[in-house]
């Protein structure tokens, strides 16, 4: 993972990352600095096992008691 | 030609190979059992609303970007915020595809680990992306009589297989079929919503729109012929638990002497599997440029890109993990948000018609 991140890290700066500094296009640098923030601190979070950071899915489990209301009233099996 | 401009045509093509390659191997109505197929008919009608409620919306403003129209209908903070929560749908949908298309990769590339394949994957994609959203419009020119063809051929191989019993009877279950009828409308009809953000590229949509809903029809013919072989071959309930069903039953055909056929399926269900991802990552780089008001979208597509990969190892670490979120609780947010942004937009534009006109043309963007 780590490896993967810092090739399109460093694919990024090489293609975008200079001219955007060279045409000082500081918005544009901030969004997609604060995007390559997000992935970098999701990425270590993941490869060194630190779960510090909370997992978007939980977001979608919350979704379980309309899932299962579902599944019950359409009598699923899952 | 000009990178940013599409035809009619071009978006039709598009449509049927997002139809065909994002549901091609699965059956998402299985819920329904042996009425998938009827499942996938009734779905198809929330996938034909959308697309009425974005053609009108582009006819109506010609040129102003949905998310634009958002903004200026509903105001700057509800507008941002229904922005965001169709921005997070497409996002999670698009790592599901990414997920099943390293997952069905990994059937014949199994010594490839998925952070590898999603990587591969996404920079292919960001490849075709940097050369402008013309290059996707003629991939799908390019793709689409190919699709065809194997799509047709594979059906007709596959026929002397088919045993009509496994079919019937038909509407044994009404309350399966509206639960296979909701999975389908969220995947794949209502997905549809993606191209939304292609329509104020079209040069021609007011006079050629008839062309996109006829090959949407024909995607759905062909979703439903698709789902009702499967289901004839393999019964109901091989259906239901195999990952890729379609690819089974190509497994089950032999030509002469020739065997393990699916192979040569291989390459088509990869083909419109990686256009369904550049489609959903195009529109999600064009929908951002809209919302953050940036001048071109080419500097998101390294770094949306890296999120993609990271997030879809982060939040789908392996299938049963995918399989409990991904395909299970995700519809019951994304069907929703799919449905309800087009339709509150459209509510809202009719409401304030001449407000949004206005601030419209006091942007000075309306293109005529």
């Amino acid at each position: 993972m780590l490896y993967a991140i810092a090739m399109f890290t460093i694919v990024f700066i090489m293609m975008e990352g200079r001219s955007l500094i060279r045409n000082r296009e500081w918005k544009e640098l901030v969004i997609t600095a604060g995007l390559l923030l997000i992935a970098i601190s999701y990425g270590l979070d993941y490869t060194m096992e630190w779960n510090q950071i909370p997992n978007p899915t939980i977001l979608f489990n919350k979704l379980k008691p309309v899932a299962d209301a579902f599944d019950a009233y359409f009598l699923l099996q899952n | 030609m000009n990178q940013n401009t599409l035809s009619s045509q071009q978006i039709a093509f598009l449509l049927l190979i997002f139809l065909l390659g994002s549901a091609l191997i699965f059956i998402p109505e299985t819920y329904a059992g042996r009425d998938a197929w009827l499942a996938t008919i009734l779905a198809s009608l929330s996938g034909w609303y959308i697309l009425y409620a974005i053609i009108s919306l582009q006819n109506k403003f010609p040129g102003i970007s949905i998310v634009k129209l958002s903004e200026l209908s509903l105001g700057k903070i509800a507008g941002t915020i229904l922005n965001l929560l169709l921005f997070w749908a497409i996002f999670i949908v698009l790592l599901t595809f990414v997920f099943d298309l390293v997952v069905f990769l990994q059937i014949t590339y199994s010594a490839l680990s998925s952070v590898f394949l999603v990587s591969i994957i996404i920079l292919a994609a960001a490849y075709c992306l940097y050369k402008g959203v013309n290059t996707i419009g003629r991939l799908g020119e390019l793709f689409i009589w190919i699709t065809l063809f194997f799509t047709i051929l594979g059906f007709l191989l596959a026929m002397p297989l088919m045993n009509s019993s496994n079919l019937t009877p038909v509407l044994a279950n009404w309350k399966s079929l509206i639960a296979g009828t909701y999975y389908g409308a969220d995947w794949p009809a209502t997905e549809l919503i993606i191209f939304a953000f292609f329509l104020p590229m079209v040069n021609d949509l007011k006079e050629k729109q008839k062309q996109i809903y006829w090959w949407y029809f024909m995607g759905v013919v062909l979703l439903v012929l698709k789902n009702a072989q499967i289901l004839s071959i393999l019964g109901m309930y091989k259906a239901s638990i195999l990952r890729f069903p379609l690819f089974e039953v190509f497994r089950f055909i032999t030509i002469a002497d020739f065997q393990r056929v699916e192979l040569f399926f291989f390459i088509l269900w990869f083909i419109i599997g990686f256009m369904v991802i550049l489609i959903y990552y195009q529109g999600l780089l064009l929908g951002l440029k809209e919302m953050l008001i940036l001048k071109d979208y080419k500097v998101l597509i390294l770094p949306v890109g890296i999120c993609i990969v990271v997030f879809n190892i982060y939040m789908f670490p392996s299938d049963i993990e995918y399989l409990a979120t991904g395909i299970r609780y995700i519809p019951f947010f994304s069907l929703p948000v799919h449905i309800l942004y087009p339709t509150i937009i459209l509510i809202a534009t009719k409401l304030r018609q001449k407000t949004v006109a206005q601030a419209i043309n006091s942007l000075g963007t309306v293109q005529k």
